[in-house]
């Protein structure tokens, strides 16, 4: 008896088939809700990130946690900064405008100065709004920056006379994600794209 | 082992002198510990001679291929000048080259913010700064830190477990060995985490 006669043998065929449509159809379905893999170092905190009052480039003088309810990017930086800062700014830009308006509303980017002498806030609402209008860019005293910085892990110092046309501020360039309740929860290197970035915000939103 | 935290940031002054941060340590596995150099007998929580101790261990079984150092920071940087601090590593101290240990220290505002605020260790300066016999109150902490800054491990303990320090420490340097990825570049590419290394 030839195959393609047998009935039998176009039932399991069939089925097969049916099942595996079944099967990859679910997989699409359920693979966004699975676990996330995430583009940088992934943290277990067990608590908020410490808190630190600082000044906005608005004027308004804000605190770490009023932005619990929004996924924050916090970056520390400085205007003057001429590769490492405006390169890592623009990545982050691109990551929000990669998102639909209603998950960009629960992002905040904010930039901490480690320059405070010559980052003014004029100067720093310029810069934030070269980037994104919606970046915030905070400052505040020697002692505030630094109470900010340093339980975040982040490291700085003023390195006089680099450039003829003033100096540098060497600091940590990585990438601190906090989650919605204020938890620290990945850290990314100077480098990673704003694709990447835009990939783990999108699941961090729906948290 | 779980990630809860990064280590802080910081500058301190080392044993000769120099600058020793936060970020001269990335690419590294770093102990943490805590102590003066005027710490000894039964009523000093982290003693010279156990740190001693700890470094011995650690130059005698270092992981393959991951560096590890020892950081010891001063809870009493008035008394632990750059002197001091040297003579109590060339009392104690094993084969640095293995493994190098350093004993940092700063100005007392500094230190009181990187151990007090950054590391979360109280600590209690003497009443008296001048007396032959004086102690300092301090919490006993060995605080583990991998290459990416990242704090791995605490053991709230005058005493260290030499079988679980060496587990963490392998574990850690095992996972190091193995990560890729912007992990990897911590270990080989240090400098590339910061923007202008010197």
């Amino acid at each position: 008896m030839k195959a393609d006669s047998n009935p039998r043998f176009w039932l399991l065929a069939g089925g097969g088939l049916l099942v595996g449509l079944v099967l990859t159809a679910v997989l699409l379905i359920v693979r966004p809700f699975g676990p996330p893999n995430f583009h940088g170092t992934v943290f277990q905190s067990s608590q908020p990130a410490q808190n630190f009052s600082l000044t906005a480039h608005t004027g308004d003088r804000v605190n770490l946690h009023d932005f619990q309810g929004k996924v924050v990017l916090l970056y520390f930086g400085y205007a003057y900064c001429p590769d490492v800062c405006p390169a890592t700014m623009g990545e982050l830009a691109r990551a929000v405008r990669a998102l639909r308006p209603s998950q960009q509303e629960q992002v905040q980017v904010i930039m901490v100065t480690v320059d405070p002498e010559r980052d003014t806030r004029e100067l720093l609402a310029d810069y934030m709004g070269y980037f994104h209008p919606t970046f915030l860019g905070l400052t505040g005293s020697e002692e505030e920056i630094a109470a900010a910085a340093m339980p975040l892990g982040i490291y700085y110092e003023k390195e006089e006379g680099t450039i003829q046309s003033g100096y540098l501020v060497n600091h940590t360039a990585s990438v601190l994600v906090l989650d919605k309740r204020g938890y620290l929860r990945i850290v990314y290197p100077f480098g990673t794209t704003g694709e990447d970035v835009a990939s783990d915000l999108r699941y961090l939103v729906r948290e | 082992m779980p990630r809860h935290n990064l280590a802080p940031g910081y500058a301190l002054l080392d044993e000769t002198g120099q600058t020793l941060t936060s970020e001269d340590n990335r690419g590294q596995i770093t102990l943490y510990s805590f102590t003066y150099s005027h710490c000894a007998g039964e009523s000093c929580p982290q003693s010279a001679s156990h740190l001693a101790a700890v470094h011995r261990l650690l130059v005698e079984n270092p992981p393959e291929g991951i560096p590890v150092a020892l950081v010891t920071i001063s809870v009493n940087p008035e008394r632990d000048t750059a002197d001091v601090r040297q003579a109590f590593l060339d009392q104690y101290a094993s084969d640095q080259s293995i493994i190098p240990w350093h004993f940092l220290s700063g100005t007392p505002e500094r230190v009181r913010q990187i151990v007090g605020g950054g590391f979360s260790i109280y600590y209690r300066a003497p009443l008296e700064n001048d007396a032959e016999q004086y102690e300092v109150y301090f919490e006993p902490r060995f605080i583990l830190v991998d290459g990416l800054g990242i704090i791995r491990a605490e053991y709230r303990t005058p005493g260290i477990d030499p079988a679980i320090l060496l587990r963490d420490i392998h574990f850690v340097a095992e996972e190091a060995r193995r990560s890729t990825g912007a992990a990897k570049l911590a270990y080989e590419a240090a400098h590339l985490f910061m923007c202008y290394p010197r």
